[in-house]
């Protein structure tokens, strides 16, 4: 949380260095990541952008921020990620003080999920690519510096978690193995799990 | 303002569509795989008697004579000398694959081997020799090979291996539904009757053997001791456990009551009554006025009271509860004259005055708390007691303190 709150102030600073050029756009913005319409098991991204502008229509940027995905399938696991990524943007109208935007992210989840090790098992996760094709609308202030923006978007972020684990193997008995088990590290069961997290995300943001 | 509501009749339409997560999970396991062989097969690698081996784990026990008979589940009978019961000395190990059970008879061993009973001359207890094999009497061992699909094979070991398993699902919190793609890649009647204790499923009585198993009882006519043939099958309903014969009577304990059965025609068992109690394990003993039986939890019984019942049989057709006596843990037990022993399992072992029935559980004698017990004999020379650890043999002339003769220790598995 911490690392995200600081790429994003760093973004920021950035920006503000160079917002007097207007060649380049800074951009904050939070919102929702559902499943749905509904808004059950409802995850959050808060992200910062920093784009240039490489012909009036088109932004070229990278961002990033802080995001939680929530998936209740088992055992309310909650993933806790720093997306960083690129971003290219296309507004459709720039010169009207309202017009409609697409943009497409693409990048890395980087997992900030802590490994958890006990006894009986060893679970630790990793990041993993992500994906965001979006649209939105935007309106720029009367002052034609800043502009609010709301966006729609279909989000793919893939996470993945190794799960070694033990239950009810005490029996101790002159078994013989007849297969290599060093893949267990010493546990009674590995999990490899990847999620393909596909997900609606609705962005508010403000940029200057 | 055309823009606005393009922008929100779009974003409307993707927001009614409901996401949902895919998961890829590739688990690896391990698991306890049976390895099947054919009974054809096994009857081929019988070596019969062997030097003495060390015990690995302990099964039932019988005595014969002088001799003291272990048997090493699944594997055999390790034979003992037993003239001197503080110095009983191994004599031969006797190769049974599949064997769990015995019961011996003038000179005669019987012995289950997976589906087949083997009969051994003991004349010379030190090299039993086979004396008959009556095969696939004991079809109920067979197991069905899930590989082969056949329903003629025996499981001989299991190995450890280890499991994978692919698979993809759906997560959709509106939904509650999982898709699923899977890839897998003993008797006192003529003749000389050894005894057993009161954890055995084979007994000897009248000229004939009954071996119980889960759900039946075998009967074998053993009076021609070299031609012991199979008679009958008699459906007992399921959670047959043990059997215990007394006079012309046998007492089989089921885990949900105790079964009386009159032998007086040995061929044909009539059924006198049964007595039901609440499920669990239960050995019985009996006298000629009171049977008592031990109910224990266990996993493999699931029972839910660890006590001793005391039931008048005095009338055989309607056995009714006397009394019942709390216990912590109770197994097999024995009855010599007025003293009752109960094997507690790992709370050790205990002896009790059973001259008043209806105080029997209030008037303990000794208890022997590091005594791991399962099972124990009241033999003509020695209390003879198995518990996890080994085959312990106490001097009990003195009811009021057991005194240890000797141990035959069971050797630690290596991992």
């Amino acid at each position: 949380m911490r690392i995200s709150l600081y790429l994003i102030l760093i973004l920021m600073g950035i920006s503000s260095g160079y917002g007097q050029t207007k060649k380049y756009l800074t951009q904050l913005e939070g919102g929702i990541l559902t499943y749905g319409v509904a808004t059950k098991e409802l995850g959050y991204s808060f992200r910062g952008i920093s784009s240039y502008d490489i012909s009036p229509s088109a932004y070229f940027g990278i961002g990033s921020g802080y995001e939680q995905y929530m998936f209740n399938e088992v055992d309310d696991k909650t993933f806790k990620l720093i997306p960083i990524f690129i971003q290219a943007k296309y507004i459709l109208k720039p010169e009207k003080r309202t017009s409609l935007f697409g943009a497409f992210d693409l990048g890395y989840g980087i997992n900030l999920n802590k490994k958890e090790v006990s006894n009986l098992s060893k679970i630790s996760y990793e990041g993993g690519v992500l994906a965001s094709p979006q649209l939105g609308i935007h309106w720029k202030s009367k002052r034609n510096k800043e502009y609010f923006s709301l966006a729609i978007g279909y989000k793919y972020q893939v996470l993945k978690e190794d799960n070694y684990y033990n239950y009810r193997w005490t029996e101790d008995s002159p078994v013989l193995w007849n297969a290599d088990n060093s893949l267990l590290q010493g546990y009674d069961n590995y999990s490899y799990d990847k999620y393909h997290m596909h997900r609606l995300s609705v962005m508010l943001g403000f940029g200057f | 303002m055309n823009l606005i509501k393009s922008f929100l009749f779009i974003g409307l339409a993707m927001s009614v569509l409901l996401g949902c997560d895919k998961v890829e999970s590739n688990t690896y396991f391990k698991t306890r795989l049976p390895v099947f062989e054919k009974m054809s097969v096994i009857r081929t690698q019988m070596t019969s008697v062997v030097e003495p081996q060390a015990i690995e784990q302990t099964g039932k026990i019988y005595i014969f004579k002088d001799y003291l008979f272990i048997n090493e589940p699944m594997k055999g009978i390790h034979i003992f000398n037993n003239v001197n019961p503080s110095n009983p000395s191994a004599v031969a190990f006797l190769n049974i694959p599949g064997n769990v059970d015995m019961a011996v008879k003038d000179n005669v061993l019987y012995a289950d081997s997976y589906v087949d009973l083997l009969a051994f001359d003991l004349s010379n207890p030190t090299k039993p020799t086979l004396l008959n094999r009556i095969e696939e009497v004991f079809k109920n061992v067979y197991q069905y090979d899930y590989e082969n699909q056949t329903l003629n094979s025996v499981v001989v070991r299991y190995v450890d291996t280890v499991v994978s398993r692919e698979y993809f699902r759906t997560y959709n919190p509106y939904i509650n539904y999982y898709k699923e793609t899977v890839n897998y890649s003993n008797s006192d009647g003529g003749g000389s009757y050894g005894q057993g204790g009161s954890m055995a499923r084979f007994t000897l009585a009248n000229e004939h053997l009954y071996a119980v198993d889960h759900s039946s009882m075998n009967l074998f006519d053993v009076s021609d001791k070299t031609k012991p043939s199979f008679k009958k099958n008699i459906k007992l309903g399921w959670g047959i456990e043990t059997i215990f014969p007394y006079k012309d009577n046998l007492f089989i304990g089921t885990n949900s009551g105790m079964y009386i059965y009159n032998i007086e025609d040995a061929s044909a068992p009539k059924e006198l009554s049964r007595y039901e109690h609440v499920r669990a394990c239960d050995p019985v003993v009996v006298n000629d006025d009171y049977a008592f039986v031990t109910l224990r939890t266990g996993a493999v019984c699931a029972g839910i009271v660890n006590v001793l019942e005391v039931v008048d049989i005095k009338d055989l057709k309607a056995p009714k509860l006397v009394k019942t006596f709390q216990m912590q843990n109770p197994h097999g037990l024995g009855l010599s004259g007025d003293v009752l022993y109960i094997c507690e399992g790992k709370y050790g072992f205990k002896s009790f005055e059973a001259s008043d029935v209806n105080n029997i559980g209030y008037s303990p004698i000794e208890h022997l708390s590091q005594l791991n017990s399962t099972d124990v004999i009241p033999g003509p020379k020695s209390l003879i007691i198995i518990g996890e650890k080994g085959v312990c043999q106490y001097d009990y002339s003195n009811k009021k303190s057991l005194k240890l003769l000797s141990c035959i220790s069971v050797k630690p598995i290596q991992d």
